[in-house]
């Protein structure tokens, strides 16, 4: 059965295959890039304006197709493996084409899928890859293939798109399904069935019956759900958080009534110097293995003690599912140790919390992990590293995956968010979002193999300036920029990791500090340095830098390009360049991206509800004076700093000086509040402010909630 | 009746890539470069085929190796079948058990001087820390990260100069453990920046055969 399956599969897929490899190569009627009539003219996708969802119907094409992929490319497969889901990305493999979801320039890309020895292709010019350009109603966030259907998650409005090959046009769509905005993950169960998707702002994940293209159910989960890992045996499926190490695991997803519930999965464990387990960050991704038995998670562990623990370390984190509990065992707290050399002089046993100088040189196996394969070939995982610029390859059957490195490519490309694999596993394609490239990896046979080329796929969109931002922002290659983390570590998408940071003066630190590491800086937890520091909870930058000024936790800097160059030097661990000039370039180029290219979350537009209403009273009333700072008319925020009534943030430093009021847009979405991250959430803020900040002590508690609703709506 | 399965030691390879996290203390093993360098005077904000490549290497004093995108060495993996363990639990091997004992090759013996053995179901891992070996292939420390400390040993063999690592390798085992070379920092591949051999096992209930997966430092 399973076989017979799995040939269907590879015939569905051919069929696809053959259509998408004539119209990108450019035959069929079929169009080069920057130039693509066909694909925009009369696309019933493409009329992104009118937002005229064609009529829905059943679609014979999209009931019961079996899996046409097996992980992240579009027809890989073993004969005999058990059927997997059908894993989306930013960019999937269907036989000879490559499939990007372009979130900048609202379109798919067909191309091509390129030939074994590419012509390197600057970024500066040279002819783009040929392709077929196919208009999106929004911005995608995820593509998957399956027969003769492409499916794409579009962020705003909340849509699953779903398309079908068409010559002239390069893709029409065939059906659109209302989703919860925002919607970003995408996965396809084996049966073909069922197509799951995560909305990352309004945190749901939603169920869609792909034969009648429509909602099956949504359910609620903990903030920024991302990546989705389906067991497809029991029926549930795992999703991954931008903004914390947990798991949540949602069962029943084949019915109608699912539910969900949080796994803990310590980030990087081996590498915690605490007794608690370490904030995560970073879960973009999740994969499964063949058999379903392990379930790993490539995050950013958060005080973790590694190679560069200003920031913590790389993770790739392991769940066993038959039990929902992670691989790797706790780190031992008695030593159990020997040394050939008695001498203390030379050979000190440094403690965590007493550890040596800090590298500040760059290495982790990668950073910001943004995407994950299985190689079933090789029983290996292949990670994306947004930061790192590469793909790296780890032993699975390791406890701790991370340290088990196998292979190492640099993409040389900015922006790395996904990968798609060939038919045979040895070629990797990623797509470098930042750079607007493909990086063609030869993963090789166990040999050494060519270094990766690229091709560019289209030019950014964006002025100049905020085009050279936008690649900065992503890169965590350049010490004397990032430190071994891009600002998109910290705020991914602009966003935050949920995390309370600290700045600490490096003279406090237990142990001497390397000369040139700056005077102030930034780690991601108290046993990193043996200082706790004072607390500072990222904030959300998208949406919320349209003002001149000023900007910084005390209102410190005039503007926001002051306020990044001092973030320079705050994220970093090491000397400062030779250019003295050369940090303010680099913030004036990620002052202009921020605000040109960050997109803040989706907002519903809509007329207030009556206890909103009754919330926006409260909040511009003299009596609570919560407008007296957060000025609506000036995106909730005064812009001045206020003085906090008495204030303890236990296992921080203490921060006296007076705060710049914050803006309050999208606060919906950016728990926990406060600099110190003290409230989980808005309803728990206000419960207790009491007079902290203006007056809601005697406020009734249908009041206090109407208050909560409206500050929802900001 | 005991399952007798193949005993896996795979072999995970040492990347030069990881000369990064030591290049800072380390010159004669310099990070790998980047694809491009531009002095940190180099224009930024209208050169766009600078790009953030520019930007992102201008600030990076020493790097001075520009060239096309790399690959990082690769070492192939082996993947050695040996007689599996027995399920059965036995007493540690006395000395001269060891000296009869089955070979178990999993690190190039050249880089890094480290020899395993197994003896039914125990495993021995030494390194040698002898100072003529080369900065960083010296074995100088030994320790359990994580894991049951029960029945492991660590050992300094003063008299070979050898950090020895002897446990069983039993069903429900998970276990990381790690030899420290000298160079670095200190504290091994979960602390700080020294170079380590870490050796993960795990024989999990329901799996038919170990794994064990040995990965070189990171250098």
């Amino acid at each position: 059965m399973q076989r017979r399956s799995f040939h269907r599969r590879a015939a569905l897929s051919a069929g696809v295959l053959a259509w998408l490899t004539a119209a990108a190569a450019g035959t069929g009627g079929c169009h080069a890039s920057g130039d693509p009539p066909g694909a925009r003219e009369g696309a019933s996708s493409g009329d992104a304006g009118d937002g005229a969802a064609p009529a829905v119907e059943t679609d014979p094409a999209l009931d019961g197709s079996p899996a046409a992929d097996a992980g992240a490319d579009g027809d890989a497969g073993d004969a005999g493996a058990a059927p997997v889901a059908i894993q989306g990305g930013s960019i999937v493999r269907a036989g000879d084409s490559l499939i990007l979801a372009d979130e900048d320039q609202r379109v798919l890309r067909i191309v091509p899928v390129p030939g074994p020895k590419p012509k390197v292709v600057k970024s500066d010019g040279g002819a783009k890859l040929a392709q077929r350009e196919v208009p999106l109603p929004g911005r995608p966030a995820n593509v998957a293939a399956l027969g003769e259907r492409i499916f794409v998650t579009i962020r705003d409005p909340g849509l699953l798109v779903v398309l079908r090959p068409d010559e002239a046009q390069g893709a029409v769509e065939v059906a659109r399904v209302d989703l919860p905005a925002d919607a970003w993950g995408l996965t396809i169960t084996s049966d073909a069935k069922t197509a799951l998707v995560t909305s990352a702002w309004t945190h749901k994940l939603t169920a869609v019956d792909v034969g009648a293209a429509r909602p099956r159910w949504s359910i609620d989960l903990p903030r920024e759900p991302r990546g989705i890992a389906v067991h497809a045996e029991r029926a549930v499926a795992y999703v991954s958080h931008l903004t914390s190490s947990a798991i949540s695991r949602v069962d029943a997803i084949d019915g109608e009534h699912p539910s969900a519930r949080m796994i803990a999965l310590p980030p990087s464990p081996l590498r915690d110097p605490s007794a608690s387990p370490l904030d995560g960050s970073l879960g973009y991704s999740l994969a499964l293995s063949p058999d379903g038995s392990r379930l790993f998670a490539p995050r950013h562990a958060l005080g973790a003690v590694g190679d560069q623990s200003w920031f913590g370390a790389s993770a790739l984190d392991v769940l066993l599912t038959a039990k929902d509990e992670p691989l790797a065992p706790p780190r031992v707290t008695k030593q159990v140790s020997a040394k050939l050399n008695d001498d203390e002089s030379t050979f000190d046993r440094i403690t965590t919390r007493s550890s040596g100088a800090l590298s500040i040189a760059m290495l982790t196996p990668f950073v910001q992990p943004r995407a994950i394969a299985y190689r079933r070939s090789k029983d290996t995982l292949l990670v994306v590293g947004e930061g790192s610029a590469t793909v790296s390859e780890h032993e699975a059957l390791a406890l701790d995956p991370s340290l088990a490195l196998r292979r190492r490519y640099d993409l040389d490309c900015d922006g790395a968010s996904g990968i798609a694999l060939s038919a045979d596993e040895n070629t990797g394609y990623v797509y470098c979002r930042a750079s607007h490239e493909i990086a063609v990896v030869d993963l090789g046979n166990g040999r050494s193999a060519d270094g990766p080329r690229r091709h560019r796929v289209a030019d950014d969109p964006l002025p100049e300036l905020a085009a050279l931002g936008r690649r900065i922002f992503h890169d965590a290659r350049t010490p004397a920029i990032s430190g071994g983390l891009a600002c998109a570590g910290c705020h991914p998408e602009g966003r935050d990791d949920g995390h309370v940071w600290r700045e600490i003066e490096t003279r406090r630190a237990a142990f001497p500090i390397p000369s040139g590491v700056e005077p102030r800086v930034f780690v991601g937890g108290p046993d990193v340095v043996g200082a706790q520091g004072m607390a500072r909870q990222t904030p959300m930058l998208a949406g919320r830098v349209r003002a001149e000024g000023p900007f910084g936790w005390h209102a410190e800097n005039p503007d926001l390009q002051s306020r990044v160059e001092e973030g320079i030097h705050l994220h970093r661990w090491n000397a400062a360049p030779r250019d003295p000039t050369f940090t303010t370039k680099a913030a004036a180029a990620l002052a202009a991206f921020l605000r040109a290219g960050l997109v803040p979350p989706p907002r519903e537009v809509r007329p207030l509800t009556d206890q909103e209403e009754r919330g926006r009273a409260i909040f511009t009333s003299r009596e609570a004076q919560c407008s007296f700072c957060h000025t609506p008319e000036n995106d909730y925020t005064d812009r001045a700093t206020h003085p906090l009534r008495p204030w303890t943030s236990p296992g921080f430093d203490p921060d006296e000086a007076p705060f710049r009021a914050p803006s309050l847009l999208f606060a919906s979405g950016s728990a926990p509040y406060y600099h110190d991250g003290s409230e989980p959430s808005l309803d728990a803020l206000v419960s207790h402010n009491e007079d902290r900040m203006g007056k809601t002590k005697q406020l009734s508690p249908a009041d206090k909630k109407a208050l909560v609703a409206f500050l929802r709506t900001l | 009746m005991s399952a007798r399965t193949d005993l896996r030691v795979r072999v995970v390879a040492a990347t030069a890539a990881a000369a990064v996290v030591i290049g800072a203390f380390w010159p004669r093993r310099p990070p790998p470069a980047p694809s491009a360098v531009i002095d940190a005077g180099a224009t930024m904000s209208a050169d766009a085929e600078a790009g953030a490549a520019a930007v992102a290497r201008a600030g990076d004093p020493g790097d001075d190796d520009a060239g096309a995108p790399r690959t990082i060495d690769v070492k192939a993996p082996r993947n050695l079948r040996i007689e599996p363990p027995p399920e059965v639990r036995s007493a540690r091997p006395i000395e001269a058990d060891w000296n009869d004992a089955q070979n178990v090759q999993f690190l190039t013996p050249d880089e890094f001087a480290c020899k395993a053995h197994i003896v039914r179901e125990w495993l021995r891992v030494a390194c040698t820390g002898r100072e003529e070996r080369p900065f960083f292939t010296a074995a100088r420390s030994g320790s359990l990260v994580a894991g049951d400390p029960a029945e492991v040993s660590i050992d300094a063999d003063k008299e070979t100069s050898s950090i020895v690592l002897t446990f069983p390798v039993r069903r429900g085992d998970r276990r990381v453990l790690q030899i420290e070379f000298q160079g670095g920092g200190y504290g091994g591949s979960f602390d700080q920046a020294t170079p380590a051999l870490t050796i993960s096992e795990a024989w999990l209930d329901g799996e038919p055969a170990p794994a064990i997966v040995a990965s070189p430092p990171l250098i």
